[in-house]
């Protein structure tokens, strides 16, 4: 019986960090989807939904308006969602012909502000795009020319994270950029293959056409949206020359905070869309099970891993427990040398995936 | 050595996360989203820089083009 739970529990685990993306590397070989892109200017309107970020707005909307677009063809709408921080005073200095500022005396949520923007956009494509990061000056050309291919419905953007901390600046390399980079090439991967499962939400793109009003607290506009959109049989592609900017986080506990957002924000997908776990419903329902429902499943197999482990401890898997109980101990460590270092005030970048 | 031991910290973290997220949403259900902001270890994302500073993202972004 313990032999049988730590190999289901093992191969699980293994399947979910390794096996997938060899399927997906497999997969890309054998079949890969070109998108056709083309050079085309819709009108398009970038959509910012912001509660309190008077600190970021500012440069955000600068950013925005220094974009390689025609001017006439698009327009900034910002949605304030119940700011309390002087947010409505810093979006109002922009207001006028190229911004539109809707404000939201009561805090109803970023779900709420999204559908009121986009009640208001007259794009035909729509950009969304956090408060916080910064964009490259090509990025909305970029995203639009993907979606001139008619078996894409949306675009997604690479967010590249950032060592702030570092001498010269540049994208984030150890444990940190490791992951991010092994989340982008899974991404990009599934991408060639069909769609991703889920967008960027610091920059993607959708045909207006395809928008349909998002229910009240949705915590993941960038994954609902993006799957509603493949579940009407179109594509959500990668495009890795539309970026947007963002530092790593600056320390465990604040990542922490993030990934369990967005880990509670899969279990509400799989409430608001059950049919992501139909196969007959779902054309990525490989990808999404592997990707998303995978990763939140490993920890209750790891913890099975290990206690069936502790039932056998011969030979060979006397080995193993030994490599478990090594890696939990290196974790331990990982956390106590974390701590002294920011006890030093020399706080390094943190991150792992799922953004 | 010690960049080495962040990368078992952080798997591990990620899938505490992970059961932490299914405790939330098995407390509030579909209402998650309503209070996810309000949750104890949310925090943002950043520091801001003393005034007159400039702020981290800005310098990297521009250090980089």
């Amino acid at each position: 019986m313990a032999e049988a739970i730590f190999w289901i529990s093992f191969v699980t685990v293994f399947y979910v960090y390794c096996g997938y993306p060899l399927l997906l590397l497999l997969w890309r070989w054998m079949i890969r989807k070109p998108v056709y892109k083309a050079d085309w200017e819709p009108f398009v309107s970038v959509v910012i939904a912001a509660h309190n970020e008077r600190e970021h707005l500012d440069a955000k909307i600068r950013n925005c308006l220094e974009l390689d677009y025609p001017r006439d063809k698009l327009e900034i709408i910002v949605s304030l969602d119940g700011p309390t921080d002087g947010t409505e005073d810093v979006a109002r200095r922009y207001e006028g012909k190229e911004v539109t500022v809707i404000h939201r005396p009561v805090h109803a949520g970023k779900a709420a502000a999204l559908n009121r923007a986009l009640a208001a956009a007259r794009g035909e494509v729509i950009v969304f795009a956090d408060a916080r990061q910064q964009i490259n000056p090509p990025a909305v050309r970029e995203l639009v020319a993907a979606l001139h291919d008619p078996s894409v419905g949306v675009v997604s953007g690479e967010l590249i994270l950032l060592d702030g901390t570092s001498q010269g600046a540049g994208e984030a390399s150890d444990a940190v950029g490791m992951y991010w980079r092994y989340e982008k090439w899974i991404r990009a991967m599934e991408s060639d293959i069909h769609s991703v499962v889920g967008a960027t939400g610091a920059l993607y793109a959708i045909r207006r056409e395809f928008f349909t009003p998002l229910p009240d607290h949705t915590i993941l506009d960038d994954v609902l949206i993006p799957m509603r959109i493949v579940l009407l049989g179109k594509r959500v592609v990668f495009e890795p020359s539309a970026r947007a900017y963002d530092l790593v986080a600056c320390c465990p506990e604040v990542e922490f905070g993030r990934k369990v957002r967005t880990l509670a924000g899969n279990y509400q997908l799989l409430t608001q869309l059950p049919e992501l776990l139909f196969p007959w419903r779902n054309p990525v329902f490989l990808q999404f099970v592997s990707h998303k429902v995978g990763r939140l499943l490993v920890p209750y197999f790891l913890a099975a891993l290990f206690l069936a482990n502790c039932f056998l401890l011969q030979g060979f898997y006397l080995v193993l427990f030994g490599l478990q109980v090594a890696w939990y101990l290196s974790a331990f460590a990982g956390r106590l040398a974390l701590q002294s270092r920011s006890m030093n005030h020399v706080a390094k970048p943190f991150v792992f995936g799922h953004r | 050595m010690k960049n080495a031991l962040r990368i078992p910290y952080a798997f591990v973290l990620m899938n505490w996360a992970a059961v932490v997220s299914l405790y939330y949403f098995l407390r509030r259900g579909n209402d998650i989203g309503q209070d996810i902001w309000t949750m104890p270890f949310h925090t943002h994302t950043h520091s801001e820089p003393p005034q007159g500073e400039d702020k981290p993202l800005w310098t990297a972004v521009r250090q980089l083009n």
